[in-house]
């Protein structure tokens, strides 16, 4: 199981730095597709170590593509958020037998409104704290609105091409 | 003391969450003397291995463009050798570099111009970087200029041994001086984040006379870059009439969205113009 994150970690940044942030899509989508690593870590991880690892995520992401702390600042928001953002999605606990917020253990709707939410969350944020000028809010809400919604489709594509294999 | 702890362990997490968050926003805040630090080094150094491999690899794509546009430049340099033929018995031209050297003490030779490779780029964030494949050990410093065959490209702001990040052009913070070639009205270069092809050129007074077409140079007073490089041409021009300057959208002469070799400008006088200077630097980004 860690060995697993450990590769998925790798993998991810990878992706990120050497994939996503040289490609131009169009002036307001930038995919972040390495919050999956967050999004995907077991439900029994310890609440201290998740906001840890969201914070070496974001802090990878930022030493190569010279943000300085934003992608750090939006991750560990992000991971702030999960653990309510699970319960809300589960109040009833459905989640027992469950160990890991898969489209595999959790189905496709489940997943679909837990990875909105928190890539919503974490995307504002990083936008909000990229750009920081307030004067063109239009361009700023595009970016958010556009860049999510590629995220989400990202995440969801990844997640059923792995699911059917484990 | 008890309820204090029992107080910290409840609310751990959000403790936790509030001193990350705050660690970030430090980074943040602090970003540039973060980039002069030690760390800033040793990071420069890691990301800037993995970028060379990485553009190991992808420059292969890009080969035949890049031939191109280096034999267009070679076509052009070898125009200006020819245009500016020596004046003086004594001249000789120096093999490695671009420019006569003459021992006339009144040709005195301002600029050297270093060849660098583009590792790593982007185009579409609010502030863009561009880093290069030689630091200091080349004698790269910050605060000199980077240019490629078809324009200005950017300002060096970190070094590590063998690596240097500029800042873009392409970024919001950046403040350049600049001037209309045909008349030499100054006015400031910069950037408003959206399209990676126009850049505006503000500062221009309502009383000159601007058109669409027109060439956008460097001015030559800050140390950076020499007079008369090119940084593009006039797109639109916008009067704003509350301070009477035009608001100028100009397109760049750089392709922001394909560069891979380029040329640092080092400055030989700088420490010299700087020791002089009493009065405050000027707008140097």
């Amino acid at each position: 199981m860690i060995i697993k994150n450990i590769i998925r970690f790798i993998l991810l940044i990878g992706v990120q730095v050497i994939i996503l942030n040289k490609v131009n899509f169009s002036g307001y989508i930038d995919p972040y597709l390495y919050v999956l690593f967050v999004l995907l870590l077991p439900f029994a991880t310890r609440k201290s170590v998740l906001l840890l690892l969201a914070f070496l995520t974001g802090a990878a992401v930022d030493v190569f593509s010279h943000t300085h702390g934003v992608h750090t600042a939006a991750t560990v928001f992000l991971a702030f958020l999960q653990p309510g953002i699970i319960r809300l999605l589960s109040p009833k606990q459905e989640y027992e037998n469950a160990k890991q917020p898969s489209i595999r253990e959790m189905g496709v709707q489940w997943f679909y409104f837990y990875a909105l939410l928190l890539i919503v969350a974490h995307h504002s944020l990083l936008f909000i704290l990229e750009s920081f000028r307030f004067n063109d809010l239009m361009t700023l809400a595009y970016r958010i609105l556009f860049s999510s919604l590629v995220t989400l489709v990202l995440v969801l594509i990844i997640q059923y091409l792995f699911s059917a294999k484990k | 003391m008890r309820f204090l702890l029992a107080f910290l362990k409840k609310y751990a997490f959000f403790f936790l969450f509030l001193v990350l968050e705050a660690v970030a926003l430090l980074w943040m805040i602090n970003r540039h003397d973060y980039q002069r630090s030690v760390l800033s080094n040793m990071s420069a150094s890691f990301t800037g291995t993995v970028f060379t491999v990485v553009n190991n690899i992808t420059d292969y794509a890009s080969l035949g463009r890049e031939n191109k546009t280096l034999h267009e430049e070679n076509a052009r340099l070898r125009n200006m050798l020819l245009a500016s033929a020596p004046r003086h018995e004594n001249d000789t031209i120096a093999s490695d570099t671009l420019l006569y050297v003459t021992p006339d003490s009144s040709h005195r030779r301002q600029y050297v111009y270093e060849p660098v490779s583009f590792i790593h780029n982007s185009v579409h964030k609010p502030n863009n970087y561009i880093m290069i494949d030689k630091g200091s050990e080349y004698g790269i410093k910050e605060d000199m200029g980077l240019i490629n065959s078809e324009g200005v490209t950017g300002i060096i702001i970190s070094k590590s041994k063998h690596f240097a990040w500029a800042m873009s052009l392409l970024n919001s913070n950046i403040k350049l001086s600049a001037k209309i070639k045909k008349n030499n009205q100054l006015g400031t270069i910069e950037w408003d984040g959206k399209d990676h092809r126009y850049g505006m050129l503000t500062d221009i007074p309502a009383h000159s006379t601007v058109n669409k077409g027109d060439t956008i140079v460097t001015s030559g007073y800050s140390q950076v870059f020499p007079e008369d490089i090119l940084i593009g041409t006039v797109e639109e021009v916008t009067l704003n009439k509350g301070i009477n300057m035009y608001a100028i959208r100009f397109r760049y002469a750089a392709d922001f969205n394909s560069i891979d070799y380029g040329y640092v400008i080092k400055n030989l006088y700088v420490d010299e113009i700087d020791s002089i200077s009493t009065i405050e630097k000027p707008v140097r980004q």
